[in-house]
Parts: C-alpha cells; sequence; structure tokens
C-alpha cells in the first residue's frame, strides 16, 4: 500500500495533467459550464422544497426547508458526480490502459478531483443561499475539510472497487445509477435523522453517507460539533471502505489490460 | 550489460467468455460442472522466449501477426504480467505504441502536447523546456491553438510522434507506428530514433517493413507462433524470414496474415506479385507520377480460356483507387497454360504521397468464377519530389487520393 502510494506520488505531474484534462474537458464540451455544476444541486434543491415544503410537509428541527435540503445535496451530489464519473473511466480510457503504463488509479482519482471542483463552484451558491436566509455562520464550520475528507475517502472505496469492478462485469455502469438513488434514499437528505424509527437505526447508521451529511448539517446549520457517536462509525468504515477499495483496485489492476 | 532481460517468459491469455454479469451467472454452472473451470480456454501468446538486449543495441522483432510481437511489448512496457518466466529492464522506458495517446479531440494541440507528454512520464519542466522544439519537429507552428479534432490525421501523428520522441528514454520501444504518416516525415523520425541510438538508447522495434528494420537494427527476434524463431545477426534472418514468406506466396498458402488472404478455385493461381521500379528493380516506393509496374507470376493447372486478371489498387484510408482489367483492355489471352509472367504497368502514377494496396484476382472466361484472389498482395509508398514552389506535401488523406495535373489558363 505504501509502495503503491509512492509510485502515485511519482506519477504526480501526470495526474495533475489528467486532472486538468477531465476539468477543461468537461467545462469546455457543454454550452453552460459551471452552470452544470450549480445548476444540478439547486434544481433538486428547488424540487424537494416544493414537495417536501409545502405539499408533504417534513419536518426541518425550524431550519427553512432549502438550505435544510442544500446543505445535505451539496455534499451527496459531490459524491453521487464522482461516483458516475469515476465508475466508468477506466473502460472509457481503454486505449491508454492497454497500451500505456501508469498507475491506473489515476482515472478514478481525476474523476473524483473533477467532481469536487464542481462541488467548490456549487459551494459558492451555497454561501449565497446562506446568507440571503440570514443564517449565521458558525465556528464549527472550521470542521468542514475533515469532514469532506472522510467523504473522499469513502468516495475513493467506492470507486476504486466500483471501477475495477466495471472492467470484467460492464453491468456495474448499469447498477451504478440505480444504486446510488437507492442510497440517496437511505441518506437523511429529504428527511432528518430524527424521524427514522428508533428500530431501525443502528441499521441506518451503518451508512457512513448519513453520520456525515447529519454531522454537515450540525456544524452547517446548527452551529453544534458533529455527534460523534454517529460520525466516528462513519469515518472508520470510510477508511476501511478506502482500504479494501485500494487494495482491490491494486491486486486486479494488472489484469485490465488482458481484459479489455 | 543485458539492459532487457526476458528469462523463460510465458503469457497465457485467457479466452473471456465474456465481460458481463449474465455471462457470469450462465458460466458458474458449467465451471461447476467441468471442475478444472476454464480449461483449453487459453491461448499462449508466449511460451518460454528469453532474449536480451544490450545497452545501445537497436533488436527488430519481426513475424507474423499474433506471432507474439505486441504481447513482448506489453510485456516491457509493464502494461501487463507474464504467466511465468522473469522480465527485467533497466533505465526509463518510454513507448511509442500508440501515438498521440490520451489526445483529447476538444482540447488544442499545445495542451495536448503537454497532455501527452505527462502521459508518457515527461515533467512539465522537461516539456516547458523542450516545446519549442517538439512544435518545430511536428511542423504544427500555426495550428497550436486549434482543437486537434479539427487536424488531419497526417497532423495527429506528427504531433504524437513529435513529443514522444522528445521523451529521451533509455529504452525505446517503438511498435510499427512509422507506417503512417507522409515519407518526409517518416525518414525524419528514423532519423531521430538513430540518433537516440546513437546517444545510448537501446530501441525494440516491431516491424512488417524488413527493409525499415533492415536500416534501423542490429540484432533480430524471429517471433512464430509465441516462441522464439531465431534469435541473433540481423542480415540471415531477416533473408530468411523474407525467404520464407516468398515460398509460403509461391505454394498459395497463408503467409503474413497481414497481407494475404487468398481464395479461389484454384485451376490458375498467382506464384508471385512484386513491384518494380522503372529500372526494373523490386520497390516498394514510387514517385508521384513515375511509373509502377507491377509483375504478377502465374501458374495455370491446366489450360484454362480467356481468363481475365483484374488489378485492383486500394489507398490505406480505404478508398478503392482504381481498377483494371485485362478484358476492359481487350488484352486477354485466348488459352492461359503453364508458367508465365505478367507485367502491368501504370504510367505516370497519378495517386498522391501515402500508402496504397495491391490486390489481384483471375476470373474465367465469363468473369464469374474465381480462380484466384490475392487480397493486399502488395503494398507500396507514393512519395512526391520536393516541389520548390511549395513547403508542404500533398497528403493521401487531406489533398484526395488522385493527382490530376491541371493545365492553368488566365484568360
Amino acid at each position: 500500500m505504501i509502495q503503491n502510494l509512492r509510485t502515485l506520488y511519482q506519477h504526480r505531474e501526470l495526474m495533475w495533467a489528467w486532472m486538468l484534462r477531465d476539468i477543461r474537458v468537461r467545462y469546455k464540451q457543454s454550452l453552460l459550464g459551471a452552470a452544470w455544476a450549480v445548476l444540478q444541486p439547486l434544481s433538486i434543491m428547488a424540487v424537494f422544497s416544493v414537495i417536501f415544503g409545502y405539499i408533504v410537509p417534513v419536518p426541518t428541527d425550524g431550519t427553512p426547508y432549502p438550505v435544510f435540503s442544500y446543505t445535505a445535496l451539496l455534499p451527496w451530489t459531490f459524491f453521487s458526480t464522482a461516483i458516475s464519473f469515476a465508475v466508468p473511466s477506466l473502460v472509457n480510457n481503454m486505449s491508454l490502459v492497454t497500451k500505456v503504463y501508469m498507475p491506473r488509479e489515476i482515472f478514478p482519482l481525476a474523476a473524483v478531483a473533477g467532481s469536487f471542483v464542481d462541488f467548490l463552484v456549487a459551494a459558492v451558491v451555497y454561501a449565497g443561499l446562506m446568507l440571503a436566509y440570514r443564517m449565521p455562520v458558525t465556528v464549527t464550520l472550521i470542521a468542514v475539510p475533515a469532514l469532506l475528507l472522510i467523504q473522499v475517502l469513502l468516495t475513493l472505496g467506492v470507486v476504486l472497487f466500483a471501477a475495477a469492478l466495471n472492467v470484467f462485469y460492464r453491468d456495474v455502469r448499469f447498477l451504478v445509477p440505480l444504486g446510488l438513488q437507492l442510497w440517496m434514499y437511505a441518506t437523511p437528505i429529504i428527511y432528518p435523522v430524527s424521524v427514522v424509527p428508533a428500530w431501525l437505526r443502528p441499521l441506518y447508521m451503518l451508512n457512513p453517507m448519513t453520520g456525515l451529511i447529519e454531522a454537515y448539517r450540525a456544524v452547517a446549520l446548527y452551529g453544534t460539533w458533529p455527534d460523534w457517536a454517529s460520525l466516528a462509525p462513519a469515518a472508520g468504515l470510510s477508511v476501511l471502505l478506502f482500504v479494501f477499495g485500494y487494495v482491490y483496485f491494486k491486486t486486479v489492476e494488472w489484469q485490465f489490460a488482458d481484459i479489455i | 550489460m543485458a539492459v532487457i532481460e526476458f528469462q523463460n517468459v510465458t503469457k497465457r491469455y485467457q479466452i473471456a467468455g465474456g465481460t458481463s454479469l449474465r455471462d457470469l451467472i450462465t458460466a458458474a454452472p458449467r465451471q461447476l460442472l467441468r471442475r478444472n473451470g476454464a480449461a483449453g480456454r487459453h491461448f499462449l501468446a508466449l511460451d518460454g522466449v528469453s532474449f536480451g538486449v544490450e545497452r545501445g543495441e537497436v533488436l527488430g522483432i519481426i513475424g507474423h501477426n499474433g506471432a507474439g510481437k505486441t504481447t513482448i511489448l506489453k510485456l516491457l512496457s509493464r502494461v501487463t504480467r507474464p504467466t511465468a518466466g522473469r522480465i527485467n529492464v533497466q533505465g526509463r522506458l518510454s513507448a511509442l505504441i500508440e501515438l498521440g495517446a490520451g489526445f483529447h479531440p476538444d482540447l488544442s494541440g499545445r495542451e495536448n502536447v503537454y497532455l501527452n507528454g505527462a502521459i508518457l512520464g515527461l515533467k512539465k519542466k522537461d516539456i516547458d523546456r523542450q516545446f519549442d522544439s517538439i512544435v518545430a519537429f511536428s511542423g504544427l507552428e500555426r495550428f497550436l491553438e486549434m482543437p486537434v479534432k479539427r487536424y488531419s490525421s497526417g497532423m495527429y501523428v506528427r504531433l504524437g510522434f513529435a513529443v514522444a520522441i522528445h521523451v529521451e528514454p533509455e529504452v525505446l520501444l517503438v511498435d510499427e507506428v512509422l507506417a503512417v504518416g507522409d515519407m518526409a516525415f517518416q525518414r525524419k523520425c528514423l532519423d531521430k530514433i538513430r540518433d537516440l541510438r546513437a546517444r545510448g538508447t537501446t530501441v525494440v522495434f516491431v516491424s512488417h517493413h524488413m527493409r525499415t528494420v533492415e536500416s534501423l537494427c542490429d540484432r533480430a527476434l524471429w517471433m512464430e507462433r509465441g516462441q522464439v524463431r531465431a534469435l541473433g545477426d540481423l542480415k540471415p534472418i531477416v533473408a530468411a524470414y523474407t525467404d520464407e514468406q516468398n515460398r509460403a506466396f509461391a505454394a498459395g498458402g497463408p503467409t503474413d496474415s497481414q497481407s494475404p488472404e487468398r481464395r479461389g478455385t484454384g485451376e490458375v493461381q498467382f506464384t508471385s506479385v512484386r513491384l518494380l521500379d522503372e529500372a526494373g528493380q523490386p520497390t516498394d516506393s514510387f514517385g508521384m507520377g513515375g511509373r509502377l509496374t507491377l509483375e504478377l507470376g502465374y501458374r495455370a493447372h491446366h489450360p484454362v480460356p480467356a481468363p481475365s486478371f483484374d488489378v485492383a489498387l486500394y489507398a490505406d484510408n480505404g478508398v478503392r483507387v482504381a481498377t483494371a482489367t485485362t478484358r476492359l483492355s481487350g488484352c486477354t489471352p485466348a488459352t492461359l497454360s503453364g508458367e508465365g509472367v505478367l507485367r502491368c504497368v501504370f504510367e505516370p502514377l497519378p495517386l498522391t504521397p501515402g500508402g496504397y494496396s495491391v490486390t489481384v484476382a483471375i476470373f474465367d472466361q465469363d468473369d464469374l468464377m474465381m480462380f484466384d484472389q490475392w487480397y493486399r498482395a502488395a503494398h507500396f509508398l507514393v512519395e512526391m519530389a520536393p516541389n520548390p514552389n511549395v513547403r508542404w506535401q500533398l497528403e493521401q488523406d487531406e489533398h484526395g487520393v488522385v493527382y490530376l495535373p491541371p493545365r492553368w489558363e488566365f484568360r
């Protein structure tokens, strides 16, 4: 693992170049460019706000629903776009994978990095939203980078495993949108954790995104520090998934060129 | 000191049943029944191959398609691992295997130079330093800010090669990439490879083009069905290989799968197909507007009435350029018997610079039954003599396949 990370570090310039390529291409190809990064979480937020703010009201513990949902949608969109872009990244770059040697995790990693840029753009809108709703800026926001780090590890774990699996079984690509949709409903994005029945909680908290989203809301909306009881397992699980995903990836990596 | 060492290397590929979950699910019961899994579903790409390459040496790998040449390059570049055996490569390695690997059509030439350089292992500061030299080599100064999707295929290859050649590796792998691009550029590339060798770079060169192999390599490795057929001095190995190909031609059997595909009833067969220059010497490059002589050897196993010899010219971009038949020209013999030679002369040769191939066939008197067809029996290149009026060259891909010499009249 250390050896792998060292090799990756030796290829950092390529990693960087490939990331820039992904980002440039993404913003060059689409007419609206950066607007896409904002439009997606914003439009979902608008739909949710109408449905769950007015039509079927969801309790939000007193927070305006748009802010409540966007606080969760922002990191969730980062998570889901990263996965959607990264899973097919190896297969999409077949000609390179089969012909030039490089640490192959560069492709999924670059896709995750590209989604992070989208996230930053969308975060600017979030700041505007917070101002518009006159939400207080609290010192607890300094915990956000740590939360992001945990989320990135989780994302990488999922992505490395699924991207490698996608090389062997192309169906994985079709499972991803379905899986993400189910995962979203199993995460407190539309609703708060408080409405989840107590008997379901232990199972529910197994989803690392639950602890993360709760923590984001705590630090950004309620001005409290994350609930360690729910964040610690999420963090532990994320690290575990990352290690598992990376080890799996590096174990099967050399077979990619033979199969694609 | 050996820079590259292959010790008893074996590479077995599993012939994949498919890559979907359905394949996995349907294959599972069969695997269980058969116990020993996918026995027999393997392909032995390399079978106990050993060789070494010394520092500063150029090794040419020759052999038919599927002989294992590309697998050797893949193993050398660490894209895949051997099933058994040991591989040792010392020093920084770069592979000219896929020119323009990672080029993105929407990015500009400049952006792609940096990206491609990074893929080939160059640091950004190396590229900064060599950028002007890379651009000069490609000759694409004026198109740097243009997205490469608007490049012609020739321009694409030029830029790709220009970057690749500036990697200045200690070990360079070259896979048939020189078969693309115009003649002048190919020469430039070969010169650059010679230049690298002179500075101590070790080169492994895979090619079907024996003249290039002869002019570039020090030693040859002849691969056949995953095994080493011969290894050592260049001249005798290339001669033996060429000789065997020629004899296989004459026997009508398949030889290099890249060229011949023979089919037909066999009453009359081609025994040889040669391209001759103006002095009657075998060649595979011709000047634009010059003379091309196609020499067809044949053997009629019994006399046949009024057969027609057909010649088709194809450009490497897939366009069928021309058709000539003895019947159309009114040159068909009343009967054909025994062995003989037929010459077909194209003069002037109105083709633009680029690669072409010749497919020949013999038909019966009604043009219905095919005695023999030899698909892609010969390949040749057309070159353009330097023209003092222009700094560019005509290219098959860009300017059309045919050059019609015009008469201009200002009135």
